[in-house]
């Protein structure tokens, strides 16, 4: 195993926040703008102001920055069950809450198309550990070695993530030792 | 009828009756011919020596070749463990497949066919699944309905057609029971469809299958609704009529041989009087037979196989109706 964890080829599946957030696509009719904490709700004014000048129905969720990434994926996941084709989503905040409301959007049918996120701070990550399946809020980054809240094992943080299960891959450091 | 039709192809390839996987040609016997509407003839086919038939994805369709021609038929059963592969044909002229089918071929029979081939298939990522249908176009969509029966898959149903002709009506009506919406006659599916399309819930993704004009308005209408692309899935079962094209000139990357295509001929053809030889079936980008890589260069994609991804990946084409742009084309061949 070498020092350094690098992956060849580079690995595809970490996500590319861009700095500003992205343009949205028009060809929606009904449309979510979701402000999850105080740094998202410039973006969300921002999506808002450029969807209204189009003639598009909009609704507006705003979650302050204490809402725990839980509720707020619950509370989506609702939204979403109740909407009709057409219907598009717009998302920004913590990286952790939206990556867990968009896994549970696409849960329900919900297509990358449709989703337009955008991160506003990377801080947490959500780390899934395929020992015990339990997942690890951790103030920590790829590359890091963190406990695992489930079962105590020692993960190192991959640079992959799971769009699905809203985590990067934790592992193991000692899962390839001899017993 | 009294002797199958054999390719060329065939005849090396595939003896009658053994078990052979999804695409590969083969010969079935009719076992039986049943009288579905007053235009349309369910042929039901099997192979002759007892084996076993190749399950299908539901939507999927198999090619059946006559004198000189080919057409692509869908399956109308769920698809699994098959007992038969069951066709709808619908009489559409004397001149045609379905004439030859329905005139000429009775029980007993041989034909000639290839598949189950399936570019319609369910997405089983979808939360609800809306089948749409007009006509004969309902071959498809029974199949997807069995299926969706069998699976326990959420489901509403339209289906549009005549007062008079509307195959597998009662069929569909007792496997759909409360989730149909029928619509009988043209101004009642028009009125109706965009009602259906309007009111589905987030997750949903549409099959339809119909004349090319109500496949226009179903496309349409999703679009303006806000429905994404990969939410309107379609099955065409008229190849539309092609213009001329462009000539261009194509490079056989292997042997480096050059040839002009003019405006009107097809690259299949210009490849048949040079001698290359290319399988084909239907020669109007349904079958799916004449499949070619590309090396290199820009083509004119014209089949109704391809998913709009797989046509820019541009990695093949389909040499009975796809075309190159100037000289550019690079086939693997």
């Amino acid at each position: 195993m070498p020092a350094d964890h690098t992956v060849i080829p580079p690995a595809t599946s970490l996500p590319r926040w861009t700095a500003s957030p992205p343009e949205l696509d028009l060809s929606g009719v009904r449309y979510s703008v979701v402000a999850i904490g105080s740094a998202a709700e410039a973006v969300a004014d921002q999506w808002t102001g450029a969807l209204t000048k189009t003639g598009k129905q909009v609704h507006i969720l705003k979650f302050a920055g204490t809402v725990p990434a839980e509720e707020v994926t619950r509370r989506l996941e609702v939204h979403a069950q109740g909407q009709l084709n057409g219907w598009r989503l717009a998302m920004a905040g913590p990286e952790a809450t939206v990556l867990s409301a968009a896994a549970a959007v696409r849960q329900v049918g919900g297509l990358h198309c449709e989703l337009t996120l955008h991160a506003t701070d990377l801080g947490t990550v959500r780390v899934y550990c395929p020992h015990c399946r339990s997942t690890t809020l951790t103030q920590s980054s790829p590359g890091a070695v963190i406990g695992c809240s489930g079962c105590g094992r020692e993960l190192r943080i991959r640079p992959h993530l799971s769009r699905r299960l809203a985590g990067y891959l934790g592992s193991d450091i000692h899962a390839e030792e001899l017993a | 009828m009294s002797s199958p039709v054999l390719t060329s192809a065939l005849a090396e390839s595939a003896p009658s009756g053994t078990f052979s996987p999804a695409g590969g040609l083969r010969i079935l016997t009719v076992r039986a011919i049943n009288m579905l509407a007053p235009s349309v003839k369910e042929f039901v086919l099997a192979p002759a020596d007892g084996h076993r038939l190749a399950s299908y994805a539901p939507g999927s369709h198999l090619v059946v070749s006559g004198p000189g021609k080919a057409s692509a038929y869908s399956l109308t059963d769920d698809g699994a463990a098959p007992d038969a592969y069951r066709i709808s044909v619908l009489r559409c002229s004397q001149a045609g497949l379905s004439g030859w089918l329905h005139d000429a071929v009775g029980i007993g029979d041989m034909l000639t066919v290839a598949g189950p081939r399936s570019s319609f298939r369910p997405d089983l990522s979808a939360r609800h699944h809306l089948l749409v249908a007009a006509g004969i176009g309902i071959t498809p969509i029974l199949s997807h309905l069995r299926a969706a029966r069998r699976w326990g898959r959420s489901t509403t149903v339209f289906y549009g057609h005549s007062a008079d002709t509307a195959p597998h009506l009662d069929t569909v009506r007792g496997l759909a029971k409360a989730d149909l919406v029928e619509a009988v006659g043209r101004k009642q599916i028009t009125e109706k469809l965009p009602e259906v399309l309007a009111g589905q819930p987030f997750g949903t993704v549409a099959y339809a299958c119909g004349p090319a004009g109500f496949l226009q308005a179903y496309t349409r209408l999703g679009r303006e609704l806000g429905w994404p692309e990969q939410r309107l899935r379609q099955e065409h079962f008229n190849a539309p009529e092609l213009e001329a094209g462009e000539p261009f000139t194509v490079t056989l990357a292997r042997s480096g041989r050059r040839f002009l295509v003019p405006a009107g001929t097809s690259l299949l053809d210009v490849l048949d009087t040079q001698g290359v030889e290319v399988p084909r079936m239907c020669r109007k980008g349904v079958c799916g037979q004449c499949y070619v890589g590309i090396a290199a260069g820009a083509a004119v994609h014209r089949d109704l196989i391809l998913s709009a991804a797989e046509r820019d990946s541009n990695r093949g084409l389909y040499c009975c109706v796809s075309r190159g742009v100037g000289d550019t084309l690079a086939l693997d061949l």
